[in-house]
């Protein structure tokens, strides 16, 4: 085995542009990988994955078409997104390939009504998900062997998804939770084709986040009165939580960088610190 | 006054009055897509028969006939126009049903034609492996050769896995045996009436691929438009009314409604156990 070889664990996964990728890394430039999934009407077109490589000399961007084992193999790199969103469409995308060979065995109705079942029984419960739930409509699953069959199975995928997150790409424990749980709001929502039904305007469009925390408005001026507050997601994830506000970080990160600048309600202005990964709230004039 | 199971029929095939107000919203398990008179009324009738409770409810973009659980699904019924094209075909109903529903599967039921007069009788059960869009092919010429079709990149659209098993499963019961073709269909918008040409479509699809083609049909390539090629949700099971031949449509007449009849009785023997695979 090569040194390029040994980068990616071996020979037996071969990509064309995997070596190329390989020598970038072996020679010292660091990565950074981002998956695109336009819409395209009330469907979204196949995934691209894009790498961006940083060095001295500069910055060099490629792309291929998403497949689960290139993803793994820049998984085991310890290659990250740049942002928790983009972690969350990255894993929601893994999961869809974990989980079809369960759906291919179970029936993908009865995959379904397990899945539903196993994030209500496990309380994964998260505003992205707790809006999707009157949208979602499953039956109660059979009860037979296969149920606790299929639901050891979810929880294995679950369970290795998050690891990975931590073992490979450094997350913490609760940042990987919180990938996870948002990986699977994803999932649901293409599954059951929530957003293309709203597109269509035959589902609400959800409350959203701002119409939650504001009813947390008793306790959310604690953080407003900061002059300047520095934070990762993460830690903002916490502080929703522990004022019962079931947020994940990504969500936070997504919310704050997508609608803070028009939403006057909000006082402050944001900017994200890629390298640091954290949020800069700036009071706003 | 009890009504006779046909009188329901009848009733059940009227369109309903417009729907007044917000149309509630419809969601089900499973979605049972049909394209004809003959094949709804034998769908009908032996939902009828099997005590299913049966009910017409508006959708949005389309009526639909509830059957009620069967085995462990919520399945409903809907109706396209013939073949996979215009509004109300099996391409807009499959995108439309499949969103509104949240359906997570899609059977396609019906007649079709057999490609192997040889060994398949009118009546016998066609289960798709995949479909081979055969409109998709390009017209050539040469020097020599004018308007020869080359049907060597028709793409392979693979049918849901889970419901082909599911399939294989009712086709290995001691009362289907000999009876079901599981193989590739063709699938097109046009009415086939020359054995000749069927044939030479079917030998020039064939050529390199694993499974063999077994019939063909109109609707399944709109239904597969309806989910990405990678995660099909749909499968076609259709009985074999006639062979597209000189003879298709006398065939047709004596043979419609047993090509119908075990059409839906074996799709409701396969999704009437509630084990999964």
């Amino acid at each position: 085995m090569n040194a390029v070889d040994e980068l990616f664990g071996g020979p037996d996964y071969d990509h064309p542009k995997l070596r190329a990728w390989a020598m970038r890394l072996a020679g010292g430039e660091t990565a950074l990988v981002q998956v695109r999934r336009p819409w395209n009407g009330i469907t979204r077109l196949r995934p691209e994955l894009f790498i961006e490589f940083s060095s001295p000399a500069g910055v060099f961007v490629d792309s291929a078409p998403w497949e689960p084992s290139l993803n793994n193999a820049l998984l085991a790199q310890g290659i990250r997104a740049p942002s928790l969103t983009d972690e969350t469409q990255r894993l929601s995308l893994a999961l869809r390939a974990f989980f079809e060979p369960l759906a291919r065995r179970y029936g993908d109705d009865y995959f379904n009504a397990v899945l539903l079942e196993y994030m209500r029984d496990a309380k994964m419960v998260t505003v992205e998900i707790a809006e999707l739930e009157p949208e979602i409509t499953t039956h109660p699953p059979h009860r037979s062997e296969h149920r606790e069959e299929c639901r050891e199975d979810i929880k294995a995928v679950l369970t290795k998804a998050a690891k990975e997150q931590v073992d490979y790409l450094g997350y913490t424990r609760q940042e990987a939770v919180d990938l996870v749980i948002a990986a699977l709001a994803d999932y649901l929502d293409e599954r059951f084709s929530v957003t293309s039904r709203r597109k269509l305007g035959w589902s609400p469009e959800p409350a959203g986040f701002w119409a939650h925390v504001a009813n947390l408005a008793p306790q959310y001026p604690d953080a407003q009165r900061r002059a300047r507050w520095t934070a990762a997601a993460a830690d903002i994830a916490t502080y929703l939580r522990s004022v019962g506000f079931n947020a994940t970080a990504a969500t936070v990160e997504r919310e704050l960088l997508g609608h803070s600048a028009d939403d006057s309600s909000f006082p402050w202005t944001v900017t994200l610190d890629i390298a640091a990964r954290r949020l800069v709230f700036v009071p706003k004039p | 006054m009890d009504i006779t199971i046909e009188e329901r029929i009848q009733e059940l095939l009227k369109p309903l009055p417009s729907a007044s107000g917000a149309v509630e919203r419809r969601s089900c398990d499973l979605l049972l897509f049909v394209a004809i008179r003959s094949e709804h009324e034998a769908l009908l009738r032996r939902a009828l028969e099997m005590g299913l409770p049966v009910e017409k409810v508006h959708g949005r973009e389309s009526e639909y006939t509830s059957l009620g659980t069967l085995g462990r699904r919520h399945v409903m019924l809907v109706r396209t126009t013939e073949g996979p094209f215009s509004y109300g075909g099996s391409a807009s109903k499959a995108i439309h049903c499949m969103t509104e529903t949240q359906a997570a599967g899609l059977i396609s039921v019906g007649m079709a034609f057999g490609t192997i007069p040889s060994a398949q009788r009118a009546g016998d059960v066609l289960v798709s492996t995949g479909i081979l869009p055969y409109d998709a092919v390009e017209v050539r010429s040469t020097r020599t050769r004018t308007a020869f079709h080359d049907y060597a990149d028709i793409p392979r659209l693979p049918a849901n896995d889970a419901l082909l098993d599911e399939c294989r499963m009712t086709a290995d019961l001691p009362e289907w045996k000999g009876k079901v073709h599981i193989g590739l269909m063709l699938s097109g918008a046009a009415k086939i009436f020359c054995p000749e040409y069927r044939d030479r479509l079917a030998r020039k699809c064939e050529v390199g691929r694993s499974d063999l083609i077994v019939g063909g049909e109109m609707e399944g390539v709109g239904i597969a438009s309806a989910s990405p090629e990678h995660t099909p949700n749909w499968i076609i099971v259709k009985a074999i009314s006639d062979f597209a031949d000189h003879d298709r449509d006398a065939l047709i007449r004596e043979s419609r409604v047993l090509a119908c009849r075990n059409a839906v009785e074996f799709v409701f023997s396969t999704i009437s156990r509630k084990a999964t695979p």
